[in-house]
């Protein structure tokens, strides 16, 4: 499959064209020229785009890695880059949800330190998994439980699902747009294709800003 | 001020299910109709199988009118709300929700449009649930036969009739009313998993039978057939085998060149004259405010908009909302009992990876009045149907039986080896309309416009609760019979937005409890008719499109022999 930044080409176009309004006073050469090198640099800022702090995002990666950890049963929820795809998602779709990860993640060390007396992430596995019990029937664990499982089964567009990790796990085929009587049968399952959605052509990817 | 505009025969406000099937009849008859949308068109392009995005992020749907009226709830009018939705339940595009509906089209059963006289008839008057405000259908289910045949073959409706004039066939549903003719196209087709539900529910007796769709089984007019693909879901079709309104009736009632379509306009109020009469329709595109002068006017948003729109047009003649005099508009308020699902573990994988979810196994046996009430405490039934439709997102978000943690390793092995083993029954049940259950605007939550959105006071009651109970006991011995070693059951959830919304511009002969007539034009303003499951009193066990799609042909076929007299 083709490699997937997070960033559709209508998005580059619409962030590119409020950038060419502000420039629009400048000579043509320039112009372009301006255009251009806004275009580039906008590219990569999406790219390593950070929404959390580096300290949120580490323990954000450890809570990740307990909920859905990599063991005798494969890679989990960090190879999938489930913790990027919440990073990046709460500046677009989920960015409603970047008051409670703030709040959750300060919470999350503050529970640590109380138990166990250091932060999140300098715990053993056991330790973390400690801390998580205390906390699994409240909101922020289920709100980080959610959208650990978005990021891990998603469709390989949005930054996680990395490697189809997600999809191979529950031994979902992949993305078909014809399937066959044969392919349904419970004796004949589809064989895996690791195609996401948009390794179609013909599918705009347009970017959707209600999320939860 | 608003830009007045050239005058037209008919406005109709929303092109979605309704208003998509309306515009075809009046178009055929020579009538100018303007079709007033607040999205805008979508293509194949659009409808990516993409679960994030579909089921978790509102879309399909490039203008999110709905989404920001999302309608408030609290079960009853001491109560605090309930929390606000995250994404409202319908969409605005043309075609409307019938871009990313199931496409289930059912037509409703004789006993649904007659539940108090039949219901007296045959259990006594006292079987009615004390509260309830159920009126029998102006007509009978013969009346729209008609209209169903005609919409069956307009949107390309699939199945395997049970009934043709009378002949059962056991293939199809014994218990439908008499039709006079098989559908437009074969059902669509099992899997290895629907053969094995319905041997199981024929070994119980039942009569389970494939369910009908708006979704092609071959190639039907300019459209091809169905791909199985497994993102029909709240996903478009990329191959425009869904029937939706957008590329059947809406493009050919375009094409006799007496149907415009506005997109992106949103109506803010319904206008009339000093006589009660409408003279045409508002509405907000881009910052322009236009006025849509028109003979008449159809409302046809779905049921929460259909009451705000008329609550919010107050005038001299209708200074409580437009054909409200008779307090009638938002009354008579119920979504189906659609939760209060059942859950099934399997030893085996079902490979439910694809499909749809209209391609499923039906039975009717415990639906509506197929069977004898006498010693059970509740009216009606369910419909219970299993289908084929997985993504993995919610496959792994499944319920664990109580056989694993819902996190860490031991919860990874649990879904790892079962993601592809259970499944979740849908089940329609009967609900009725209760004198305190009702909608009106809300005092405190308004829309970017400022006006008020719609606010649901309503809750189920003993007769839906007994019901759904039943159902839930029929369908855990219909999966046990099919070999299923865990069951889960769920809550039946409360009367929030739902993509299932019926009444408050309820359709009875009587101005005063109703708002429209038989015909499905207000009792109180000659010149103005709503379409949708507003009109609906009744919700049977059945999905609504297709019920509301026949009406709404009725009532146009019917303003269209009559424009001339208003």
């Amino acid at each position: 499959m083709t490699s997937h930044t997070g960033v559709s080409r209508r998005q580059l176009f619409t962030r590119a064209g409020v950038a060419g309004a502000a420039i629009f006073a400048m000579p043509e050469f320039s112009r372009v020229l301006g255009i251009r090198q806004q275009l580039v640099a906008q590219a990569q800022t999406q790219m390593q785009m950070r929404t959390l702090t580096a300290p949120e995002l580490a323990a954000l990666t450890a809570m990740c890695g307990r909920i859905i950890p990599a063991d005798a049963n494969g890679p989990g929820a960090i190879e999938a880059k489930a913790p990027q795809y919440i990073d990046h998602s709460l500046s677009g779709a989920l960015a409603g949800a970047r008051q409670s990860y703030a709040e959750g993640l300060a919470a999350l060390d503050a529970g640590s330190q109380q138990k166990f007396g250091a932060p999140f992430v300098k715990l053993t596995p056991a330790q973390q998994d400690a801390v998580l019990t205390d906390i699994q029937d409240g909101p922020f664990f289920n709100l980080v439980r959610g959208h650990t499982l978005q990021g891990t089964f998603c469709d390989p567009l949005y930054g996680g699902n990395a490697n189809f990790i997600g999809w191979d796990l529950i031994g979902y085929p992949g993305v078909r747009l014809n399937v066959t009587a044969a392919e349904q049968n419970m004796s004949t399952p589809a064989t895996r294709n690791h195609k996401s959605a948009y390794d179609y052509l013909m599918f705009s990817k347009t970017e959707t800003m209600n999320g939860h | 001020m608003a830009t007045n505009l050239k005058k037209t025969d008919v406005v109709i406000i929303g092109m979605g299910a309704a208003g998509g099937v309306a515009a075809l009849p009046l178009a055929q008859a020579g009538i100018e109709v303007v079709g007033l949308e607040a999205g805008t068109w979508l293509a194949a392009k659009d409808f990516a199988p993409d679960e994030l995005r579909n089921n978790f992020r509102a879309w399909p749907q490039a203008i999110q009118k709905a989404q920001n009226e999302i309608p408030t709830h609290r079960p009853n009018a001491g109560a605090p709300s309930s929390p606000r939705l995250a994404i409202h339940p319908m969409m605005n595009a043309v075609g409307g929700t019938s871009l990313h509906y199931w496409a289930q089209s059912w037509r409703l059963s004789p006993w649904d449009f007659k539940v108090v006289s039949e219901t007296t008839r045959r259990y006594g008057a006292s079987r009615i649930p004390k509260g309830s405000t159920v009126e029998d259908w102006p007509f009978g289910i013969e009346e729209i036969e008609r209209f169903y045949d005609i919409v069956e073959q307009e949107i390309g409706v699939s199945g395997k009739a049970g009934n043709i004039n009378g002949t059962i066939d056991p293939r199809g549903n014994i218990f439908e009313a008499p039709r006079k003719r098989e559908f437009p196209m074969p059902p669509l087709r099992w899997s290895e998993w629907h053969d094995r539900m319905a041997s199981a529910a024929r070994g119980l007796g039942w009569h389970p039978f494939p369910g009908p769709a708006a979704i092609n089984t071959k190639s039907y007019g300019n459209r091809s057939g169905c791909a199985y693909h497994g993102y029909c879901n709240r996903g478009g079709c990329h191959v425009n085998a869904k029937g939706s309104t957008a590329v059947t009736t809406i493009p050919k009632a375009m094409k006799t060149g007496k149907l415009s379509v506005v997109t992106q306009a949103s109506v803010t109020s319904i206008n009339v004259d000093g006589n009660g009469r409408v003279t045409g329709v508002t509405y907000v595109k881009g910052r322009e405010e236009f006025f849509q002068p028109a003979t008449a006017v159809l409302l046809a948003a779905y049921t929460y908009e259909n009451v705000r729109t008329l609550l919010l047009s107050k005038s001299k003649a209708f200074p409580n909302g437009l054909s409200n005099n008779h307090g009638q508009v938002g009354r008579h308020y119920l979504t189906h009992a659609t939760g209060g699902g059942v859950t099934a573990l399997f030893p085996m994988k079902l490979n439910n990876w694809y499909g749809l979810p209209a391609q499923g196994v039906a039975v009717d046996d415990w639906a509506d009045d197929s069977f004898d009430h006498s010693s059970v405490d509740f009216i009606g039934g369910g419909n219970l149907f299993v289908y084929s439709d997985r993504r993995p997102i919610s496959a792994a978000g499944m319920n664990t039986f109580g056989r694993a943690p819902a996190w860490g390793s031991a919860w990874k092995a649990f879904v790892k080896e079962n993601a592809d083993k259970w499944h979740g029954a849908y089940m329609q049940k009967t609900t009725l309309p209760y004198e305190d259950n009702y909608l009106d605007l809300d005092p405190e939550v308004k829309d970017p416009l400022g006006l008020p959105v719609c606010r649901i006071t309503a809750d189920f009651k003993d007769n839906e609760r007994n019901a759904a109970t039943f159902c839930q006991d029929k369908m855990e011995q219909w999966y046990r019979a099919a070999g299923a070693v865990e069951i889960v059951r769920g809550p039946l959830g409360t009367m929030g937005p739902s993509t299932h919304a019926y009444g408050g511009t309820r359709m009875g002969k009587s101005a005063e409890t109703n708002v429209v007539n038989e015909w499905g034009l207000s009792h109180e303003v000659p010149n103005l008719g709503v379409l949708g499951a507003s009109i609906m009193g009744t919700s049977g066990a059945h999905n609504p499109t297709l019920t509301v799609q026949a009406l709404a042909w009725r009532t146009a076929e019917y303003l269209a022999r009559n424009l001339n007299k208003m």
